[in-house]
């Protein structure tokens, strides 16, 4: 008998009512009341003025703030001389100098390499591809650094054409 | 009669809350589903198991058990992903053996397997060795839309499925493209082949509001399960409520076993659970003929269009959303149609972006892409596009590969000498599929259980909610003979 009286005390209120009771509390939080009657349920709710509320700090976890998208900051553009060709990412992705970690880069300055040699390989939603030489030179330089979240078309290593 | 099968533990979080379900919440729903009557529930699968022990710093395997001991009267059922098991990599037959017997020490009743190609000689050793330790097994088949996706192609998985002695075929619906009538004729083709001995179980997401109409049929079918969630996990891009579900079985007269004040328990507490967390609760989606044709051309799945999104946005080209997609359709056919789903459905949308952004076809292509064209994952649904072969393994040493070659392979006492010693089993093959790193991270930051967590009543959680409130003069509420009046300080 008790436990039926339980059940039909708990139904008096779900935790689907104090959900929705508390998102019509913080959603009309900048009215100055909230009068609500829908079929048994009343509520009334009064709020402090603007002013009261304002010499208090906002109370942590109550309204945060939007999360600001996570965005790779834009390495300055080295400078690339005419007779330099650059090897750029070919898409927003994290960019590695090392077929895996603990092994030797792909290539390092001063290297000589052939067109469509590996340069270093790019992680594009998990997925590895190859960065190639679009010509045959030496490595002048290797603006990318290893791991780093790289943009559509940073360059990422130089190549001066042979 | 009808079996349901939970997923509230699994599909719902994994479809809607980004796997980010802690097992704190879990244990909090354990007293409603065990009591509900299910006749199984899926507690786990990879994605659940990496985002655990990388995100959630919980550990997988204690998770595992407090469920089965808070479910002691539940048949708990785990997903498996193909040959990569609970990782990335495709693992050998050793390591399938020994995952299936932590799994079955940690309280697993029943696997059910797929492979994203539909390609069963993967998987064809998971059936076996799931039967020698004692283990249950369903064959999960995935639906998708395409010219090589027809009945007779189900019908030849389902016989190979049988010659492997499962104990159920899954017909799977991960993006919910089954219409009412598609459903109808693609499980009376399936059951020609089950004739009764091999039961049929039936999953169907809500993504393009289909899942009821579809589970409307698969319950004339007289389908053995059906697949549902708890209301806050279900609708939107998850399966269809158990609730909603079960008002159809009533509807059409088929008898189904559940607790239905137990259900509403349970949708009551995750409500709660939802609000706690931040997450969002989905809705039933209303079908648009519009967005269903579109959306069959590429079937990217919703989790990966956020992603989509943002790169195309960095390049400055989100306004060509539309022609990424329309590449990736074509993509998607030169491939020869495979399953949408993990690594797949990453194949597909990649190469368009790269097309499209590159302003030339297959210029760059992802290494795994060539693995693929080489076979490495197994037989493509249908055969690839042969120009399209070519320019993927243009200079490359075109060697197929023999997917079938890492099936026998020991890699298991290397692994030991390397990394080891481990203190378990379970350990180790933690340290297989997510790395050093990962493990130790989590043996550092491991939430810690101390039973199941206790959970306020609504009216002192309403109130305590309320306290933290800093807008709050007057406070009053009447429901029934409930009457509550505060005035705050």
């Amino acid at each position: 008998m008790s436990s039926l009286m339980q059940r039909e005390m708990s139904y008096a209120l779900t935790y689907k009512d104090v959900v929705d009771i508390l998102r019509l509390v913080r959603e009309s939080a900048h009215c100055q009341s909230f009068e609500l009657q829908l079929g048994d349920l009343k509520l009334s709710i009064t709020y402090r003025c603007a002013s009261d509320a304002a010499n208090e700090a906002p109370r942590a976890g109550l309204i945060a703030p939007p999360a600001v998208a996570e965005k790779p900051e834009r390495a300055p553009e080295p400078t690339i001389g005419l007779d330099v060709v650059a090897v750029r990412a070919p898409m927003l992705g994290t960019f590695y100098r090392a077929p895996a970690p603990g092994e030797p880069p792909y290539v390092e300055v001063g290297d000589i390499v052939e067109e469509g040699d590996t340069v270093g390989l790019i992680d594009v939603m998990k997925l590895f591809t190859q960065i190639t030489a679009p010509v045959s030179g030496r490595v002048v330089e290797i603006p990318a650094e290893n791991g780093a979240l790289v943009e559509y078309g940073q360059p990422l290593v130089l190549i001066e054409p042979l | 009669m009808v079996g349901f099968v939970d997923e509230s533990l699994r599909d719902g979080p994994q479809s809607l809350w980004a796997t980010r379900m802690k097992t704190a919440t879990m244990l909090g729903a354990t007293e409603w589903i065990n009591r509900a009557g299910f006749r199984k529930v899926c507690v786990t699968s990879a994605a659940a198991f990496e985002t655990a022990v990388r995100f959630l710093r919980d550990d997988p395997w204690e998770r595992l058990r407090l469920l089965k001991a808070y479910l002691p009267d539940t048949t708990i059922d785990v997903l498996m992903r193909s040959r990569n098991l609970f990782g990335w990599a495709r693992y050998p037959d050793e390591v399938v053996e020994l995952l299936f017997q932590c799994l079955q020490r940690a309280g697993t009743d029943w696997l059910k397997v797929f492979d994203g190609l539909n390609c069963l000689s993967n998987i064809a050793a998971h059936f076996r060795i799931a039967r020698a330790l004692g283990l249950k097994t369903s064959g999960m088949l995935s639906y998708s839309v395409s010219p090589v996706h027809t009945d007779e192609h189900y019908v030849a998985r389902a016989r190979e499925l049988i010659g492997y002695g499962v104990d159920s075929i899954t017909l799977a619906d991960p993006a919910g493209l089954l219409t009412g009538p598609r459903a109808r004729t693609l499980l009376a083709a399936l059951k020609t082949v089950t004739q009764g001995r091999v039961a049929i179980e039936f999953i169907a997401h809500e993504c393009m509001g289909l899942s009821h109409e579809s589970h409307r049929e698969a319950l004339l079918a007289g389908v053995d399960t059906v697949a549902t969630a708890s209301e806050p996990l279900a609708n939107g891009e998850s399966v269809p409520s158990t609730l909603d579900i079960l008002a159809i079985a009533r509807e059409l007269g088929v008898p189904a076993d559940l607790d239905e004040e137990a259900l509403r328990r349970l949708d009551d507490y995750f409500h709660w659970a939802a609000f706690k967390e931040g997450k969002p609760v989905a809705e039933r989606v209303a079908f648009d003929s519009e967005r269903y044709r579109k959306f069959i051309g590429h079937q990217i799945p919703g989790g990966m269009m956020s992603n989509f999104r943002n790169q195309l946005s960095e390049v400055g080209m989100l306004h060509r959303l539309d022609e990424v997609l329309e590449e990736a359709a074509r993509v998607r056919a030169e491939l020869g149609y495979p399953i949408m789903v993990t690594p797949f459905s990453q194949f597909v949308g990649v190469q368009a972006t790269f097309n499209v952004i590159q302003g030339e076809r297959y210029k760059t292509i992802p290494e795994e892409l060539c693995l693929y064209a080489l076979g490495h994952y197994g037989q493509p649904c249908a055969p690839m596009d042969p120009d399209i072969l070519d320019k993927i393994l243009v200079g490359r040493r075109a060697e197929a590969v023999d997917s079938e070659a890492v099936f026998a392979e020991r890699v298991l006492d290397d692994f030991r000498r390397e990394k080891g010693p481990f203190r378990s089993d379970e350990e180790l093959l933690l340290h297989l599929f997510y790395g050093r790193d990962h493990v130790e991270a989590l043996a550092r930051h491991k939430s810690a259980f101390n039973g199941r967590p206790s959970l306020a009543p609504p009216l002192r959680a309403l109130i305590e909610e309320l306290a933290r409130e800093n807008t709050l003069q007057t406070f009053k509420l009447e429901k029934g003979s409930l009457k509550l009046s505060l005035r705050f300080a």
